[in-house]
């Protein structure tokens, strides 16, 4: 029987980087591993949600679908590390500079670097308030 | 461990047996400008951590409706333990916002450094068991207060699960004296998944400790093995089976606070009142049966 820290750690191993191997041999029986994209799906979803809050002009300029495909690359590549996704992201300006999709617009990483900044600044005005 | 007394807040921030609606930031400004007569109102403790313009509205809605704070990222399932930081932060939101309830989930979705976005099930084994009493101890004790735990919807089982979930969730309650919070959306969308009888999950849990109860819509999905799955995507209205059951578990429960959660495709906020005046109808029925019975 695993324990429950080798159990999350084949469950990330799966909703992370899709291996399946681990995960496999702890669902019950009945239960294929295809349902986990159920899980998958909807962190995708979370995470993109929270990038499109802090980068609205950026999904402006590519449109939403590039957007959302230029979002599931980074979180495979930069997955949170916090439950807290107002500081998610802070990475997306330099990824989409190395994003080759995105080269044609020569200012997208700079766009995005400004709307990260300005978040932090909305953020940390009214924390002493 | 020790009893925690209910909540100390002050009686105007109470949060009362009425039906209630989830806030999220589509309906803000819509809530500041029309003032609609709601008990009170929901939010997820996560979107206000950074404060700005949603602790803003916060702060000015709060004036007028109580707010219950529910978590989604504290992660009570983790067997690495729960992060102090995010502990922290929960506990400054609740001192800004001085919160009727709280609540947190009966799931897990941190290891090895990673967040991993959703309410991930646990195997319901011991080992989680006291994992998670242990974290819900420990969260009770640093925000001096009790707090709610919501049963989870669930698409995978694990082979080395040998607690009932509904027993799951009563030891937890009784071991730490911590409140549950009746999902009755994900006791149907559990129960089909896994072939459960969702009346039967309902009359299992301790009255005295449930404390809010959740209803969301949810949607059908097949999968490629044949499998017809219930997915709890919070993005509809909620569904007569579920309007049924709510019906049991106010009969079990007796009046308890209402939330009509919302996430996906989020509607009118107009749409959110004509649920939770939904919602209004069974438990003012519910307390007049009671009463008839008293008689």
């Amino acid at each position: 029987m695993p324990t429950l820290l080798e159990l999350q750690t084949a469950m990330q191993a799966s909703l992370v980087h899709r291996d399946n191997e681990a995960v496999s041999a702890m669902l019950a029986r009945r239960i294929t591993p295809d349902r986990l994209d159920i899980y998958r799906n909807t962190i995708v979803h979370s995470l993109t949600k929270a990038l499109r809050l802090s980068f609205p002009v950026t999904e402006r300029l590519v449109g939403e679908e590039f957007f959302e495909g230029a979002a599931q690359f980074f979180i495979a590549e930069h997955p949170p590390r916090e439950a807290w996704l107002d500081r998610f992201g802070g990475e997306f300006p330099d990824f989409l500079r190395a994003f080759p999709q995105a080269k044609s617009i020569v200012y997208l990483g700079d766009v995005a670097e400004l709307e990260w900044a300005v978040n932090g600044a909305a953020r940390s005005g009214c924390r002493a308030a | 461990m020790t009893l925690m007394r209910p909540s100390t807040v002050s009686g105007a921030n109470l949060i009362p047996a009425k039906a209630g609606i989830g806030l999220r930031f589509q309906h803000h400004q819509g809530v500041l400008d029309t003032r609609p007569d709601v008990a009170w109102m929901e939010v997820h403790t996560e979107n206000y951590m950074g404060g700005g313009t949603p602790l803003r509205y916060l702060d000015a809605i709060r004036r007028e409706t109580p707010i219950s704070l529910h978590g989604v990222g504290l992660s009570l399932g983790s067997a690495e333990g729960i992060d102090p930081a995010h502990l922290e932060r929960i506990r400054k939101v609740a001192e800004r916002i001085e919160p009727g309830l709280m609540s947190e989930h009966i799931a897990w979705n941190v290891v090895g450094g990673t967040y991993l976005a959703d309410l991930l099930p646990l195997p319901m084994t011991e080992e989680a068991l006291e994992v998670v009493c242990r974290h819900v101890d420990q969260t009770q004790t640093y925000l001096k207060r009790r707090i709610l735990v919501e049963n989870p919807s669930t698409y995978i089982a694990f082979g080395n699960s040998i607690i009932p979930e509904w027993e799951f969730m009563t030891v937890v309650a009784a071991r730490t004296g911590c409140g549950i919070l009746c999902d009755v959306n994900n006791i149907c969308v559990s129960a089909h998944n896994h072939g459960w009888d969702a009346s039967a999950y309902i009359a299992a849990l301790p009255t005295q400790a449930v404390g809010e109860i959740h209803l969301a819509g949810h949607s059908i999905k097949a999968f490629s093995d044949g499998s017809i799955l219930r997915v709890d995507d919070h993005g509809s209205r909620v569904s007569e089976e579920v309007w049924r059951l709510y019906q049991e578990a106010l009969a079990r429960f007796g009046a308890v606070p209402t939330l009509i959660e919302w996430d996906n495709e989020i509607p009118p906020l107009e749409v959110l009142l004509q649920e939770a005046d939904h919602a209004a109808g069974f438990i003012a029925s519910a307390e007049g049966a009671r009463h008839a019975d008293a008689a």
